[in-house]
């Protein structure tokens, strides 16, 4: 049978795809190896090129390479059997994503298939780290309480000009530079924080001090320790689902006002230090993701075993009003994290130890050694940020995670592993997601197949 | 490239049939039928496996027809990869049988999931008709 050829535009220089080499690229994936192609009519289950399993291995080819993921489903009269078949729905595909990708088309809802993907980050820290024996020594505690206890050697502190707004616009601003953008290109701002008190709120303040654009709507997420994974769920659902193409999402927490020494049980208030991170997110085709990491399905959830293990409440003069047992806590935090990165491991298909790095809260160094141990996960795959900067609230994990991200973008793979985010707050409410760079995800080292996949 | 299924040399088949431990499975719906990925706990990840088990395929009929909607395959997507997926992952006896199918005309032995162990509840659908989740 000859093989019948068209020319049609390259990618490069029509943004169209050339569909015929694709579907004969895939096809040739399946068939022997000296088979010619069919002609492009030639239905390739009936003339026995191709049976049930070899057909559905040819079109996912299909969808992956030309980068239209489910393409294929749906289809009134099945999936196409013939190359002329596949062609025109290709072709179809691409005419429309030319159409919406004319200077001057309205954007509409986010395309299901398209990616969320995190082109830029950044933190900030309080400008003063104190060693841990001024905090001892500030919270009238025993000494090396905070260093030997907790494991904390440092605490970042804000100096008294610094509040969460100073924090959060340093982060938004580093990670704004990182994704080369503007603060006009931001269409949706979502914060989070622990500490901030107030209306109008930080939200609102901080789209001042970036000077964004007055269509660029603005989200203030809660869930304390746990608000990054609610505030990257956010602001990726907002880009899934409306016509807005990027995303800031920023933490920040100023404990120093917050839990002053003398008002607030030492024990608890010493852990804590100031900081704040920021991802901007932005929509990217199928294929166009490149090196950036893409969050991928959510879980988010809430334990009832532990409800009364910390509760902090206003106390009406101004301060706080604290309840905790923090051996308790602790326990309850260590096991949950634990079961919350299983449960990630088991929804994202991401084995625990494929993962370059697992950005996750971190109330104090032991505990942390603890989840290490209890997962049996390397310490260097988790980027310390309690160690030095003490446990900053929902810019814990925000911090990790920028940190995780730096240290990925250096190094030589062209795909790392998966950053596995986990993190929990009072309640305990708790929240992950597994972000995966580069396409589909990574398998763990010596998950190599004895069998064949093609 | 391709949707993941696994394949071996039919030279090479010493048998027909074999048995694993896995870590975790994910399902998804492929153009015509359900597909597991598999992580077997000896450290490999099978892709793309049809699922051929009869107590598999008549319970994700009857999850298909509760879950109603005009694209009920991802409704129970969600349903299978969420509670369902937690459920096995919790039960410790997990494992499944892996069966060859006739050569191809390449040569080659497609892989199939012959069986799935834990085999389903039909107390798990109740989740899909509003009922209580799957614990």
């Amino acid at each position: 049978m000859k093989t019948q050829r068209r020319m049609r535009g390259s990618r490069g220089r029509s943004g169209r795809l050339d569909a015929l080499a694709v579907v004969e690229r895939c096809l040739r994936t399946m068939l022997p190896k000296k088979a010619p192609l069919p002609a492009e009519d030639v239905d390739w289950i009936a003339a026995n090129l191709l049976d049930s399993m070899a057909h559905t291995e040819v079109l996912a080819c299909i969808e992956q390479a030309s980068g239209f993921p489910g393409l294929f489903e749906g289809l009134p009269g099945g999936p196409p059997r013939s190359t002329k078949a596949a062609l025109k729905v290709l072709e179809a595909a691409s005419s429309k994503r030319a159409r919406n990708q004319m200077p001057g088309a309205v954007p509409g809802r986010s395309d299901a298939g398209s990616l969320v993907c995190i082109a830029g980050w950044g933190h900030s820290v309080g400008s003063e780290l104190v060693p841990a024996a001024a905090v001892e020594k500030a919270h009238s505690l025993p000494v090396d309480t905070i260093l030997r206890r907790a494991g904390i050697e440092t605490v970042a502190r804000a100096a008294h000009d610094e509040n969460e707004l100073d924090l959060a616009a340093r982060a938004a601003a580093a990670a704004l530079d990182r994704a080369g953008a503007k603060a006009p290109q931001v269409k949706c701002l979502v914060v989070t924080t622990e500490t901030f008190v107030g209306l109008p709120s930080l939200g609102y303040a901080l789209h001042r001090r970036l000077q964004l654009r007055e269509d660029c709507g603005i989200l203030d997420v809660g869930g304390a320790c746990a608000g990054l994974v609610n505030a990257l769920f956010v602001g990726s659902s907002v880009l899934r689902s409306s016509a807005a193409g990027t995303a800031l999402i920023v933490t920040a927490d100023l404990h120093r006002q917050a839990l002053r020494p003398g008002q607030v049980d030492g024990r608890f208030a010493g852990l804590f230090g100031d900081g704040a991170s920021a991802f901007f997110l932005r929509r990217v085709e199928p294929g166009n993701n490149g090196s950036h990491y893409c969050p991928g399905e959510f879980f988010l959830g809430c334990t009832s075993s532990s409800p009364h293990l910390i509760s902090v409440n206003p106390d009406g003069q101004g301060g706080v009003q604290l309840e905790f047992n923090g051996d308790a806590l602790g326990r309850a935090a260590v096991r949950q994290l634990d079961a919350l990165l299983h449960q990630l491991e088991s929804r994202s298909g991401c084995p625990l130890e494929s993962a370059s790095s697992f950005a996750t809260h971190q109330p104090n160094p032991r505990l942390l050694e603890m989840l290490a141990r209890q997962s049996g996960i390397p310490m260097e795959r988790f980027p310390v940020v309690c160690r030095s900067f003490g446990n900053l609230g929902s810019s814990t994990a925000g911090v990790a995670l920028s940190l995780a991200l730096e240290q990925n973008s250096l190094r030589a793979h062209q795909h790392p592993g998966p950053i596995f985010v986990a993190a929990l707050g009072p309640g305990l409410v708790l929240g992950g997601c597994v972000l995966t760079c580069g396409g589909p995800a990574p398998v763990g080292p010596g998950a190599e197949p004895k069998t064949g996949t093609r | 490239m391709g949707g993941g299924a696994v394949w071996v040399n039919a030279r090479d088949a010493g048998r027909s049939i074999c048995g694993c431990e896995f870590r975790f499975v994910r399902f998804h719906w492929r153009y015509d039928r359900w597909r597991v990925e598999l992580h077997l706990r000896a450290g490999e990840i099978l892709g793309s496996l049809p699922i051929v088990d009869r107590d598999w395929n008549d319970f994700l009929d009857e999850a298909v027809r509760l879950a109603g909607s005009q694209t009920p395959q991802e409704r129970v997507r969600s349903f299978l990869n969420g509670s369902v997926a937690a459920a096995i992952w919790k039960d410790e006896r997990r494992f499944v049988r892996i069966g060859l199918a006739r050569p191809n005309p390449q040569g080659g032995c497609w892989l199939m999931l012959d069986s799935l162990f834990p085999l389903p509840s039909r107390n798990w659908l109740a989740e899909l008709a509003g009922g209580p989740r799957v614990s």
